[in-house]
């Protein structure tokens, strides 16, 4: 008994221990497969996995920098930047392409069919029309089209319209520097174009911008100029009343700080609206006071008087025979404006006789005239921060002709700026020292801390101070006596020479008789010069005499300038101290 | 003393796992705010830009040359207008120090 519920016993155990170890066994297999399957997705598809997992929750955007602003030397915005929406499309999610073709070319007046083509092809993205209007923007909203959608993007925009158009240039719709300023700092003014990887949630929302982790400097710096927005407003509007009673084809007005080089306004005619840049011809966006050199005329005598005075070849009271008012040069005649016989130095200067300045360059020679034009400035980049700067023209003396000596005594078969020439007279103003002209007086980040400032160069100094003082004083004569007279400004000394100079004609390539440059280069007050200002009328219809055309608007500019400055008239001009603006504040200058 | 033990390290682990989820789920949250504020800021910022390049355009000269020549009808000072005053030194006696400075004055009469 006993003994058989013992073996029924064993035999029930036996079956038990089989069925556990069947049981374990599965389990085993199942976790050896598990296993081999953990390890296959760890391990072996690590990286495909981990990729998908980011494709799930992360999000790469990228972030396109905030272009810096452009500010006047009072800190008032001449460019910035403005959010405005451009619409796109992703066609492959369009409904009916027809259709939308037809409403969207109602809304935003483009044509039907090329939009219509477009939309046609079966691309993920595609831009309809970049920064439209809000107007248009609502319109789209209320059609609601599938496939269709508004992005917000940054614009360039120009807030004082024209105002100071040719320095500034303009940004393209990308916000990349096209043209002036924006073109020559673009690498300061665009930032930093960044992508950031942002988490987000199984909805789509972003957890933690990544952006905020890494905080790093987006946008572009901000650049102060020397131009003060008051003193270029008072320059366009004498240019421009000028250009339109002569029916002038141009003109310039050019104002710089003489001391220091720093370009306090730079008005030219014609202009355009750097907002709407296809609504005017590129020729319009040259900026001709540096890359159009023409021949400056009488206004160059200041150079050649100042040579003539520092090698001791003439003093004020030189006499020289200016004769019956004309001169024989190989085979053409050169001639005055009246006739003069013996007058001094300084009546030659008074009244622009070429008979004698062209006496006086046979007197100097070739090689001085040259030296001392090249000394000047002429034939080289003023190096002011401007792209496309030319260097004009002054051809080697070994390249010269019989006539071209008696010729650049009267500014003739010479080219300069509008620059190069103001900068040349600047000199005489500044005590001899010719100094480089700027634009950009400071470069600051985003966060308003300056990253760079510039520092007024002394290129060289042509002529000594007692010199410089000299020309002053003849130049002083011209406006008080002689041809200069309509840039007299009552209580202040003006020093300033005009200049009517032939263009030539390109179907002929002679001097035309008909086309004139009316100009006239000077500074003010005298004795402490604060503002050195160039006036170019080009191709006045009527007179075109610089003493008539020119020399009045340089009265009207520094007139207005010099009050607006708060520069007290009187025998020793001051700065007026309750409202002493720091606008021609000096730096120790550096030597270049 | 053994479960007392395994409970009390039970309790510790838990306390620790919690406080370690609630730090995660703060952090998510504290995110979602964080995104917020910045969209507020980023629309700001836009409403700022906007203004500004407003009041840059009300604030230029031909137009504010414009404005008080029509609506005021003021126009820049003619030079028997303009009248030079010597002004006074803030602190000290007239006669110390430089040459006082000159101040402008401008004439409201005609």
């Amino acid at each position: 008994m006993n003994r058989s519920f013992m073996k029924q016993e064993l035999k029930l155990a036996g079956e038990g221990t089989g069925r556990r170890a069947f049981v374990g066994l599965c389990f085993l297999v199942g976790f050896v497969i598990l296993l081999f399957r953990f390890f296959d997705l760890q391990v072996l598809q690590a990286e495909t996995m981990m990729q998908k997992a980011r494709q799930q929750h992360e999000k790469t955007i990228t972030l396109d920098s905030n272009r810096g602003a452009i500010v006047d030397r009072q800190g008032k915005p001449l460019a910035l930047n403005l959010d405005v929406p451009s619409v796109y499309a992703t066609p492959s999610s369009l409904d009916n392409p027809t259709r939308a073709a037809r409403q969207l070319a109602q809304v935003l007046g483009v044509p039907r069919e090329p939009l219509e083509k477009r939309l046609r092809n079966k691309r993920d993205f595609i831009w309809i029309q970049r920064k439209i209007d809000d107007s248009q923007v609502e319109r789209l909203n209320d059609l609601a089209l599938p496939g269709v959608g508004v992005m917000v993007e940054a614009r360039r925009f120009y807030p004082k319209g024209t105002l100071l158009a040719h320095v500034l240039g303009f940004a393209g719709i990308d916000s990349q520097g096209l043209e002036g300023l924006e073109n020559g700092y673009d690498e300061h003014l665009r930032g930093q174009v960044r992508r950031v990887v942002l988490q987000r949630d199984a909805l789509g929302r972003v957890i933690i911008p990544e952006s905020q982790r890494k905080s790093q400097p987006l946008s572009g710096h901000t650049i102060s100029l020397t131009i003060d927005e008051v003193i270029q407003y008072i320059a366009e509007q004498a240019l421009e009343e000028t250009v339109r009673n002569t029916k002038a084809r141009g003109g310039a007005v050019l104002v710089m700080a003489p001391k220091t080089g720093q370009m306090l306004a730079w008005a030219l005619r014609p202009t355009f609206d750097p907002n709407h840049i296809h609504q005017a011809s590129p020729e319009r966006w040259r900026n001709r006071g540096v890359t159009d050199p023409y021949e400056p005329g009488s206004t160059l005598k200041v150079v050649l008087a100042a040579a003539a005075l520092e090698l001791n070849r003439m003093t004020p009271d030189t006499l020289l025979y200016a004769g019956d008012g004309e001169i024989p040069i190989s085979g053409t005649v050169i001639h005055d404006h009246e006739k003069a016989g013996w007058v001094t130095f300084r009546e030659a200067v008074q009244r622009s006789s070429n008979v004698a300045f062209v006496k006086m360059s046979w007197d100097l020679g070739r090689e001085q005239v040259y030296q001392f034009l090249r000394t000047f400035g002429f034939g080289e980049k003023t190096g002011i921060d401007l792209p496309g700067e030319s260097i004009g023209i002054l051809r080697r003396p070994d390249q010269w002709s019989q006539r071209t000596l008696p010729s650049l005594a009267i500014g003739q078969e010479i080219a300069v700026t509008p620059l190069q020439l103001l900068t040349a007279v600047s000199a005489v103003a500044n005590e001899g020292w010719l100094m480089r002209p700027f634009l950009v007086r400071e470069i600051s980040d985003h966060q308003g801390r300056s990253v760079w400032e510039h520092v007024p160069h002394i290129r060289r100094r042509p002529i000594s101070a007692e010199t410089a003082k000299t020309v002053t004083d003849l130049l002083v004569n011209v406006v008080d006596r002689g041809t200069g007279k309509r840039a007299a400004i009552p209580g202040y000394r003006v020093a300033g020479k005009t200049g009517t100079a032939q263009k030539v004609d390109p179907a002929t390539g002679t001097y035309s008789s008909t086309k004139f440059v009316g100009s006239f280069v000077g500074f003010v007050p005298a004795e402490n010069p604060q503002l050195a200002i160039l006036v170019m009328i080009d191709e006045p219809q009527g007179p075109a005499w610089g003493g008539v055309v020119a020399a009045p608007v340089f009265r009207k500019v520094a007139e207005q300038a010099l009050r607006y400055l708060s520069v007290a008239p009187g025998e020793e001009a001051r700065m007026v101290a309750s409202r002493s603006r720091p606008a021609l504040d000096g730096y120790q200058p550096n030597w270049e | 003393m053994k479960l007392i033990l395994w409970t009390l390290l039970t309790v510790s682990l838990s306390g620790v796992l919690l406080f370690y989820v609630w730090g995660k789920v703060d952090v998510v949250r504290l995110g979602y705010e964080l995104d917020v504020l910045l969209k507020k800021k980023a629309a700001v910022t836009q409403e700022h830009d906007r203004l500004q390049a407003r009041l840059s355009q009300l604030t230029a000269p031909d137009r504010i040359a414009s404005e008080v020549g029509k609506k005021l009808g003021m126009r820049p000072p003619r030079p028997q207008q303009v009248v030079l005053v010597p002004s006074r030194p803030e602190s000290g006696k007239p006669s110390d120090g430089p040459e006082p400075p000159l101040r402008l004055a401008r004439q409201t009469g005609n």
